[in-house]
């Protein structure tokens, strides 16, 4: 297991919740789980122009680039940079790259990019929800342009917007995100399905406020295995984000620690083989119940168990799951 | 040429009251409906000194505080008006709203909450003209009055 450590100046100003002490925690997180030789750690590196420019409109890179080096600023109400942002985005960007690279040299058997900004509400050409560049868009297209089939993996408690806008139409992705529902970005309706190109690959499952873990698990089973079974992935990417926890204070889900072991477990399974698993680190706010998460899934993804605290049940969802089914019986799954 | 229906964004700056002043002084003349758009943002669910707020709550209090305070003009114009609520960033908001109601122009004040007006990407206002399908009006802030300082 190979976690990714990060080159961090992006300041987001007093009392923003997107904040570097959240990297921190990821590192007490992981040391609490007690893993020992089972993690190894890789420095990352910056992505270049190109890897980015698969992703990104190259016109969106040019402004937001100029703006941020040249004193930084409030991209959106939400998306605070400060000059040194720009670097520290490219190598959160580049440090997916160089977990996948590392996989692909057999040296770990899952990785997990502990990087921010954080990447997923980032579009082809929008910065928003904190985030400026999608790293993990910027990892499976890298992957997808090699030949490989990706499954993104988003259980951040927000639903990915820049992470579907970007693969809409793209047969070699996979989109899954489970997500809170109402709740920014505001997308993600069981009816987005997938564009033209890529039909009924796109999967979103909105859960209601208070939606327990169990509920997420019912609908990693009954909705995403089955249609990732028909799309056969050679790669599982995962946006983890972990402010669907109950003591998050930017969403209102109510998981914990042990069901983001037991998510992991679950994407890990979907992998054809070992070595094909990388979690990025999205959201997840409550530094404690970050670290408690994030040790739990790096435990996970490193063959080991570490449940800092129970599992989840008897919160609503069921009825949305349900809903979920039955808006994609006729598609078919992620055939292709 | 129609104009039923205008769609102004509000987002409680002194910019967007301008803008909704307009809105309503348009209204009245041109006998339209006006809908009222506010984006809920992530940082929307922490009150200044970062705690929590619940989700119901907040939206309770924000929606309380749009129909009563930002959109006043509304009211005192006399024309229909509604809010709208939403999750998102402000120009996808906005822009999507517009769409749905069909809307014959859009309002917004030029320099909203956020945004930097060198930026290529522009700022709210300049990213609303840009990507907008409809017409769309820039209102600029209100003149200082004589006795501002």
């Amino acid at each position: 297991m190979t976690t990714i450590a990060a080159v961090d100046n992006h300041d987001t100003g007093p009392g923003h919740p997107e904040r570097a002490a959240r990297l921190r925690a990821v590192q007490g997180g992981i040391e609490a789980a007690e893993l020992g030789d089972s993690v190894t750690s890789l420095p990352g590196r910056a992505a270049t122009t190109a890897e980015l420019e698969r992703v990104h409109h190259q016109s969106y890179l040019d402004a937001v680039a100029r703006f941020v080096t040249g004193g930084g600023g409030d991209l959106d109400p939400d998306t605070s940079t400060s000059p040194g942002s720009w670097d520290t985005a490219l190598w959160a960007a580049g440090s997916g790259l160089a977990a996948v690279e590392a996989l692909q040299r057999g040296e770990a058997a899952a990785a997990f990019v502990a990087v921010r900004p954080p990447g997923h509400h980032a579009a082809s050409s929008r910065a928003m929800g904190f985030c400026l560049l999608n790293n993990i868009a910027v990892a499976a297209r890298s992957l997808a342009d090699s030949g490989e089939r990706v499954l993104v993996l988003d259980w951040d408690v927000h639903h990915g917007n820049g992470t579907q806008e970007i693969f809409w139409d793209d047969p070699a992705v996979m989109y899954v995100s489970i997500h809170e529902w109402p709740a920014y970005p505001g997308t993600g309706r069981a009816t987005e399905t997938g564009g033209p190109g890529a039909p009924g690959l796109t999967v979103n499952v909105p859960l209601p406020a208070g939606a327990t873990g169990d509920v997420a698990l019912r609908a990693f089973d009954e909705v995403v295995s089955p249609a990732v079974a028909g799309f056969s992935p050679t790669w599982v990417l995962i946006s983890a984000g972990f402010d669907a926890h109950r003591n998050d204070p930017l969403a209102d889900l109510a998981w914990s620690a042990a069901d983001y072991a037991d998510l992991t477990s679950r994407a890990v399974s979907l992998a054809p083989v070992r070595g094909r698993v990388v979690a990025f680190l999205e959201g997840g706010y409550d530094l404690q119940s970050l670290a408690n998460s994030v040790g739990a899934t790096v435990a996970t993804l490193a063959g080991r168990q570490y449940r800092p605290e129970p599992a989840t049940g008897g919160g609503p969802g069921q009825a949305a799951v349900e809903e979920v089914v039955r808006a994609r019986a006729g598609l078919g799954g992620g055939s292709q | 040429m129609k104009l039923e229906r205008i769609v102004v964004g509000v987002d409680g700056s002194d910019n967007s009251l301008a803008a909704v002043h307009w809105a309503a002084g348009l209204a009245l003349i041109a006998a339209s409906e006006v809908v009222a758009v506010h984006a809920l943002g992530l940082l929307a669910r922490l009150t200044p000194d970062g705690e929590r707020v619940g989700s119901q709550h907040h939206r309770s209090e924000i929606a309380e505080e749009l129909a009563s305070v930002w959109c006043a003009p509304l009211r005192q114009a006399g024309r229909p008006w509604r809010p709208v609520l939403r999750d998102g960033s402000p120009v996808v908001v906005l822009l999507a709203v517009a769409d749905e109601e069909d809307a014959d122009l859009v309002v917004v004040g030029s320099r909203g909450l956020g945004g930097f007006p060198e930026l290529l990407l522009g700022s709210t206002s300049t990213q609303v003209a840009q990507h907008s399908r409809r017409p769309v009006t820039i209102v600029p802030p209100a003149p200082p009055q004589p006795h501002d300082p």
